[in-house]
């Protein structure tokens, strides 16, 4: 009789046993899988957060008079590190006036103290009255629209020159609508007045506090492109002056401080001063969670492992002790050892197959419900769209669970038969009878 | 034929339970070996059948030493066991188990015995104990192995199913020409062997049917 028709048989007859190591399979499957799986997309959320979180140098040239020229952001974005991309932004007190040349009517807020302001004295008279322009190549980015202090209400985004965006109570306040335009005049600087259209109009949901001077209240702020903030405190100097500051993006931010020496080096050597920082906190915040989570499920996994097979061959071990008899039947009949654990094997192995293929869409559902809540549990809450990260167990996990499961589970059947092999016949069936 | 040469045998306390025994058994015969508990019978036959070995002496099959020729090779080739407890394979049919040994087609064995074909086919574990030492004769007849080793055959059954045993494992020996070597607590059993073989403190008697002791002592052969 073959040792295939002998694996079979047991295994169909003695279906109770079959189902116990089957569920038991199964459990070592799923939990070694979403384990895997766990650590995979820790991983992967790793790789992801480095462009996602954007780490970046800001490079500063507000002291500057020329600001930061076109030929300088050309040199910095171009640098070996750097991801090529970049946003440049101008701030500005600005004053406001409609077609007809007046000044536009503010909301007004705390009066100012001329002397707790840095540089007042070079300010234009009234200064005091103006509102604030934020000029950037990208104003979507700009933190008070992603963080949702500030929304769009009506009109669009900026997607060109000279145009604005308005708080909807400026507008009210004077009779200004989307596709009307207004000028801006710093008062900062002595170039002439730039015209804009508003293409937009906002509004608040932070609350401001009662002492908030004119020019920082959201209803008088006014957030125009780039190019616009250039003119306005450059003056027109065909776009070689672009902005105050610009922001880098760096390929890899673990390479950042190395990165941010040699700008500094770059700009050092400027004749303009030029100041430079980093801005991957939020990076590193979620970097550190995340190699802490990465590392607590490595751990999980080594012990899944560990405790699952040690589990198995226990099982394994008691299962054997019920099949003694057996053992000492066969090698009386002069089945030789080899043969009675290659059919050990033949059965475990056949069991674990179908465990494995079972554990797949059960282990997908678990690694997607319980990885996901901990993930978002664990991770700050800065790794923007980490809840949105699901879990999957991917072919390659399934086939490292397979790669290392299956020889294990063959690894602890034999040891499971170690005890009765040393055996010798004579003692199996004298411990039988 | 089989034979054992100054066996001595001990377990691992020491205590020696066969001291120099010899004894030869022949084709066509069946052999009962009697003694009190603890007198090594069970030991005896292990020994012949390859289960175990001697601590020193030797064991002759066909005049080569088994432990030359390799015990599970002896096993496999020159002895088949029929045990008390039958120890059938319980998740295997009795066609299947006696297809474990058999080198021919297992139903006609198992009809030798008295198994009809449904019974052939049917979970073993859900024959009555006649029934299953049947099977477990039909296994052993089954297999080509010349030598049948047999440890208390009929002591779990009642009277009547341990003489047509008896009678089966005779025809073993008679009419197919295979030795039989039983060992047994039974008169019934004894009674029916052609050759009974005394065990005591170690020692062997060996007594042919017809009463005449032809050997006593250690060196006792036949």
């Amino acid at each position: 009789m073959s040792l295939t028709h002998r694996t079979w048989a047991y295994l169909t007859r003695k279906w109770p046993q079959t189902v116990t190591l089957l569920g038991l399979m199964v459990a070592i499957f799923t939990l070694m899988a979403t384990c895997w799986a766990l650590h995979q997309t820790t991983t992967t959320v790793g790789a992801n957060i480095k462009t996602a979180l954007k780490p970046s140098l800001t490079v500063s040239a507000k002291q500057a008079p020329d600001g930061l020229t076109a030929d300088m952001v050309a040199r910095l974005a171009g640098f070996p590190g750097m991801t090529g991309a970049y946003e440049l932004d101008t701030q500005s007190l600005v004053r406001y006036a409609g077609r007809d040349g007046q000044d536009l009517s503010l909301k007004p807020g705390e009066k100012l103290d001329p002397a707790t302001l840095n540089g007042a004295e070079d300010l234009e008279n009234g200064w005091e009255e103006s509102g604030r322009l934020y000029a950037a190549t990208n104003t979507a980015q700009d933190g008070s629209f992603s963080r949702g202090d500030l929304e769009l209400t009506s009109g669009r985004m900026i997607d060109g020159e000279h145009q604005v965006l308005i708080h909807e109570d400026l507008a009210r306040r004077n009779g200004l609508a989307v596709g009307d335009t207004i000028t801006l005049r710093s008062v900062e600087s002595d170039q002439p007045s730039v015209e804009a259209r508003i293409v937009g109009l906002v509004t608040h949901h932070k609350k401001q506090s009662d002492q908030t001077p004119t020019m920082e209240l959201y209803e008088n702020r006014v957030f125009s492109d780039a190019v616009t903030g250039s003119e306005l405190i450059f003056g027109q100097t065909a776009g070689r002056s672009l902005a105050q500051s610009g922001t880098f993006f760096v390929t890899d931010p673990d390479q950042i401080d190395d990165l941010m020496e040699q700008v500094n080096a770059v700009a050092d050597s400027q004749a303009q001063p030029l100041r430079v920082t980093k801005d991957d906190s939020d990076y590193v915040n979620a970097r550190d969670a995340l190699t802490g989570m990465s590392q607590i499920v490595l751990i999980a996994q080594v012990v899944v492992v560990g405790v699952c097979f040690a589990v198995l061959a226990l099982f394994l071990v008691f299962r054997q002790q019920h099949r003694l008899r057996e053992t000492g039947v066969l090698l009386a009949m002069g089945q030789t050892k080899r043969s009675i654990l290659a059919q050990r094997v033949a059965e475990v192995s056949l069991v674990a197959v179908v465990g494995w293929l079972l554990a797949w869409p059960i282990s997908s559902l678990i690694a997607a419900g319980v990885g996901q809540r901990l993930l978002t549990s664990n991770a700050p809450s800065t790794v923007i769209g980490l809840a949105d990260v699901t879990v999957v167990v991917t072919a390659s996990t399934w086939g490292m669970v397979a790669i290392i499961g299956l020889p294990l589970c063959v690894a602890a059947t034999i040891a499971a038969m170690v005890p009765t092999v040393r055996l010798k016949p004579k003692h199996i069936l004298s411990h039988m009878s | 034929m089989i034979e054992v040469k100054n066996v001595v045998y001990a377990y691992d306390k020491g205590r020696a339970v066969l001291r120099g025994v010899s004894a030869r058994f022949e084709p066509g015969k069946m052999y009962a070996i009697l003694g009190p508990s603890g007198c090594g019978k069970t030991t005896l036959l292990s020994l012949l059948g390859g289960l175990d070995s001697p601590r020193s002496g030797q064991i002759l099959c066909d005049g080569d030493d088994i432990e030359q020729t390799g015990l599970a090779r002896h096993r496999r080739h020159n002895v088949a066991f029929i045990f008390q407890s039958y120890n059938l394979i319980d998740y295997l049919t009795p066609k299947e188990n006696v297809a474990l040994t058999a080198t021919g087609d297992p139903r006609a064995v198992l009809e030798r015995v008295g198994l009809t074909g449904a019974e052939a086919g049917r979970n073993v574990l859900k024959l009555s104990g006649g029934q299953q030492q049947r099977v477990a004769i039909a296994r052993a007849l089954a297999s080509s192995a010349q030598i049948i080793l047999a440890d208390e055959p009929t002591g779990n059954l009642d009277e009547d199913t341990a003489e047509e045993i008896i009678a089966a494992l005779k025809n073993c020996a008679h009419d197919l020409g295979k030795c039989v070597i039983i060992v047994t607590h039974s008169n019934q059993l004894a009674r029916a062997a052609d050759v009974v073989i005394r065990l005591s403190k170690g020692k062997t008697q060996i007594v042919e049917r017809t009463g005449v002791m032809k050997h006593a002592g250690p060196e006792a052969g036949l």
